[in-house]
Parts: structure tokens; C-alpha cells; sequence
């Protein structure tokens, strides 16, 4: 009991000396301040700051913020004097001031590369940057003044040439040299592995089981059409099934309605439709999964890889039985 | 005698008065503003339990009244009904001005709405003119169907 009012007056003595240090700090910091914004205003005064262009979107930010940096000092003051906050009209300005400041934001994002940019600029002083085709893909962006400047060389040369050969331009045609791009050689090639990959894969998304793991593992709810679309096609088959959501889609994406030809009126009759799929029916499921392929291919290394494997064996075992006498 | 006629018609306006009072509910569904073609278009879904597959005049009136503009701009098709009743779907497209709607739509579906006329005369003779005018050159196809007519 007695030590708690000693230790809260030791806390209370610390407390007005760190207040003390701050207010002096803050003191040196206004006067600082006064020295460097009086010739500034002189400067406005006497007309040598020009505003008559309107404030940019830079400045803005920056009034706003100290503005809103003084009137957050005065709301202290405030509470600290223990006055009354509520209905001052220093609230309605904080918070009319935050939500400007807010709005800028968006814009200030998509300001945020140019800005960047000239920084960097400005930090590094004026160093040129190295040849168009090293680093820095950004420095790509589309230059309509380009356009416009190769307009008026080409006429230049128009007339050149028009005097010397007579001509309009000169037989061979030169590509213009724009900024170099990477040449993927391979670009369309795709190996016949890669097909083959890819064919497995979206036949193995096709497969029950896939869809059903996807179904459990996804977040989104579960979407169950009981009656299925217009063209009637529901529990004939994997295969019908699915070409009859195909037809659906393209019918409702291109706003058409397709008829049914006569083949697909025969198939659709000819497979009485089953309203529920037996457990037979899915069977084959697990032959279009995509790993059973790597797995064939696995054992098949391990048949073809015999012969080395005995010769290992024979090499090694005497080694390994001496390991054993031991 | 006349009586039993009045009565016997009673029950037929009857019906049409409690089929009509059948809600009806209208969803559109992968709505997209085409800005080339001036127009709004979508997927409509009927609902109507209990009903016929509700007429395409009907239809129009109500999807004009959905999205805040007159009957005249609207135009529907493609509207078939699935297994059982109770559910359509069709298509709709809402122009923007009687001009571009004029302007858009296929000839048949003006036909249709009743802005434009069908051509007169069958198949066979629309094909035989046509043959007819091959021979000619310019002008005198215009001519000579205004002959013949």
C-alpha cells in the first residue's frame, strides 16, 4: 500500500521530465521552422512564386497534410485542456480532411510509377540510362510521338530520293528498328511429350473422381441443376452429358437455337436415358487419370534398366558381403 | 336456349381469368451491354407454374416494364420450354431507339414485331424473280421489278 504512492509520484516526477525535454524539442522545432517559412512568404509576396496555374496534385497532398497535422495538434490541446470535443468544428474538419486525403489515394496509385521514376531520376542525378535493349522492360511504353516523327522523316526522304531516283521510296523494304524483343524460337513447337501431357490431363479432368476431389476441396457451394438445360439432357452418359451442356452454352453465348439433327435424335433414343448412373457405368475411371501414365513409365524403366542393375549388384556385392563378415 | 349458351361460356372466361392470375417470374441471366450494336441483351428465364409458355408479346410488355423502357425497343426469341413445364428460356434484346432497332434486327424478327413487311409472293416466285433479275444489269433490275409488279 505504501510502496504504490511512492512508485506512482517516481512515475509522476519521470513523466513532466520527458514532457518537459519533448515541449523544448518542440519549441526549437517551431522556431526552426518560423526562420525557414519567413523568406519564403516574402518570396510569395513579392510575386516570385507564381500560383496563378493552379495547385498540382503533389501540393495538395502536401497542404492537406499539414493542415491536418495542425488540426490534430489542436484536438490534443483540446483534450488535454480538458474542454469540451464533442461539436467542435475541429472534428468536421479532421474528418472532411481524412476523407480527401482517402480519396486521393486511388490516384495516387496510379501516379505512383511516373513519380517513381522521377525520384529516382532526381536521386541518382542525371546518369542516362544504358542501351534500350538491357534492362528495364517498362521503358517500352507505347510513344505516339515516335509515330509522329518518323511521318516527317519519311516525307523528308520522300522528296530526297524523289530527286535522285525519281522514285517514290527505294525497292528494298528495311523493318523499322524498334525496341528489341526476346525471339522464342520455340514458340508454337510443343514436344510430342507435352501433348501427349496435356491430352492425359484434360482427360483426367474429365474423369469422376477428379471433378468430385474438385468439388470437395473448392470453397464455392455446390451448384446442382435438377432439370439441366433446355435441350433436354440429363443422365445419359458421360460423354452425351457433356455434349449436350457443350450445345446449351454455345446456344445461350451466341444467342442462336440449334436443331437437332437426325443423328443426334437417334443417339438420344437409341441410349434409353438412365435417371440415375449404376455403379458400374464409371468403372473405367481411374484409366484416364493423368499419373498412371508416369507410373507405366516408371516400371518400364525399372525392367529396362536390368541388365545395369545386375552388373551394380555383382560390382558392389563383394563389397557388401565383406561389410556383412564384419 | 340462350341461357345454357351463357353458361356454358362462363367457365371458359373463368379459366383464362385464373390462368392469367398465375405469378409469372422473369430472370435474366448473363446480361452485357453491346455498345456496337446499341443494344442490351440477355438470357431470359421464365418461370410459370401452372401455365402455357407465356406469350411473346406478354413477355415483352414485362421486360420493358424491368428494365425501364418501352415495348417498342424490345425483341425476344428463341423462347422454348423444358421437359415438364413451368420453365423457358429465350433470348432478349432491348435497343436503345426504335432507329437502331430498325437498323439491327434481322428482317424476320421485324416481320415479327410488325415494323416491317414480309416479302409478298411464295418461295418459288421470290426465287424466280430473282433468277430473272441475274440477267439484267443496274437500273433495269429495279425497272423491271416495278414492271412486273
Amino acid at each position: 500500500m505504501t510502496d504504490s504512492p511512492i512508485a506512482t509520484t517516481e512515475a509522476t516526477e519521470n513523466k513532466p521530465s520527458e514532457l518537459s525535454v519533448l515541449l523544448k524539442d518542440l519549441k526549437s522545432k517551431v522556431t526552426e521552422l518560423k526562420t525557414q517559412l519567413k523568406p519564403i512568404i516574402q518570396r510569395y509576396h513579392d510575386g516570385e512564386i507564381k500560383t496563378s496555374k493552379g495547385v498540382s496534385f503533389l501540393e495538395v497532398k502536401y497542404q492537406l497534410m499539414v493542415q491536418y497535422i495542425t488540426e490534430l495538434a489542436f484536438y490534443v490541446h483540446l483534450k488535454l485542456s480538458g474542454k469540451q470535443i464533442e461539436n467542435h468544428p475541429v472534428v468536421d474538419s479532421l474528418v472532411e480532411l481524412r476523407v480527401i486525403l482517402d480519396k486521393m489515394k486511388p490516384i495516387e496509385n496510379k501516379l505512383k510509377y511516373q513519380i517513381d521514376k522521377l525520384v529516382r531520376t532526381a536521386v541518382m542525378g542525371t546518369q542516362k540510362q544504358p542501351e534500350v535493349g538491357d534492362q528495364d522492360p517498362l521503358a517500352f511504353k507505347p510513344n505516339p510521338m515516335n509515330l509522329l516523327a518518323r511521318d516527317e522523316e519519311g516525307e523528308e526522304e520522300d522528296e530526297e530520293e524523289g530527286d535522285e531516283e525519281g522514285q517514290g521510296k527505294s525497292g528494298v523494304y528495311r523493318p523499322p528498328k524498334l525496341a528489341p524483343v526476346v525471339y522464342d524460337e520455340n514458340k508454337g513447337k510443343k514436344s510430342k511429350y507435352e501433348r501427349d501431357q496435356e491430352r492425359l490431363r484434360e482427360r483426367s479432368s474429365r474423369s469422376r473422381v477428379i471433378r468430385d476431389l474438385m468439388v470437395d476441396m473448392n470453397d464455392a457451394p455446390e451448384e446442382v441443376d435438377a432439370l439441366g438445360g433446355v435441350n433436354e439432357g440429363m443422365g445419359y452418359g458421360e460423354r452425351l452429358d457433356r455434349q449436350i451442356k457443350e450445345k446449351d452454352d454455345y446456344e445461350e453465348n451466341n444467342y442462336v437455337r440449334l436443331t437437332t439433327t437426325r443423328k443426334e435424335k437417334q443417339r438420344m433414343n437409341a441410349k434409353n436415358r438412365m435417371r440415375f448412373e449404376t455403379e458400374f457405368d464409371n468403372l473405367n475411371d481411374f484409366n484416364n487419370l493423368v499419373g498412371i501414365q508416369d507410373v507405366e513409365r516408371e516400371e518400364n524403366e525399372r525392367f529396362k534398366n536390368v541388365l545395369n542393375r545386375k552388373r551394380q549388384r555383382t560390382e558392389s556385392g563383394a563389397g557388401r558381403s565383406k561389410k556383412r563378415s564384419r | 336456349m340462350p341461357n345454357a349458351s351463357r353458361s356454358r361460356q362462363l367457365p371458359f372466361i373463368l379459366s383464362i381469368n385464373m390462368a392469367d392470375a398465375a405469378t409469372v417470374t422473369i430472370r435474366t441471366r448473363k446480361f452485357l451491354t453491346n455498345r456496337l450494336l446499341q443494344r442490351k441483351q440477355m438470357v431470359v428465364d421464365v418461370i410459370h407454374p401452372g401455365r402455357a409458355t407465356v406469350p411473346k408479346e406478354e413477355l415483352r410488355e414485362k421486360l420493358a416494364k424491368m428494365y425501364k423502357s418501352n415495348k417498342e425497343v424490345v425483341s425476344v426469341f428463341g423462347f422454348k420450354t423444358h421437359f415438364g413445364g413451368g420453365k423457358t428460356t429465350g433470348f432478349a434484346l432491348i435497343y436503345d431507339s426504335v432507329e437502331s432497332l430498325k437498323k439491327f434486327e434481322p428482317k424476320y424478327r421485324l416481320v415479327r414485331i410488325g415494323l416491317a413487311e414480309a416479302p409478298k409472293g411464295g418461295r418459288k416466285q421470290r426465287k424466280e424473280k430473282k433468277n430473272r433479275a441475274k440477267k439484267l444489269r443496274g437500273t433495269k433490275k429495279s425497272k423491271a421489278a416495278a414492271g412486273k409488279k
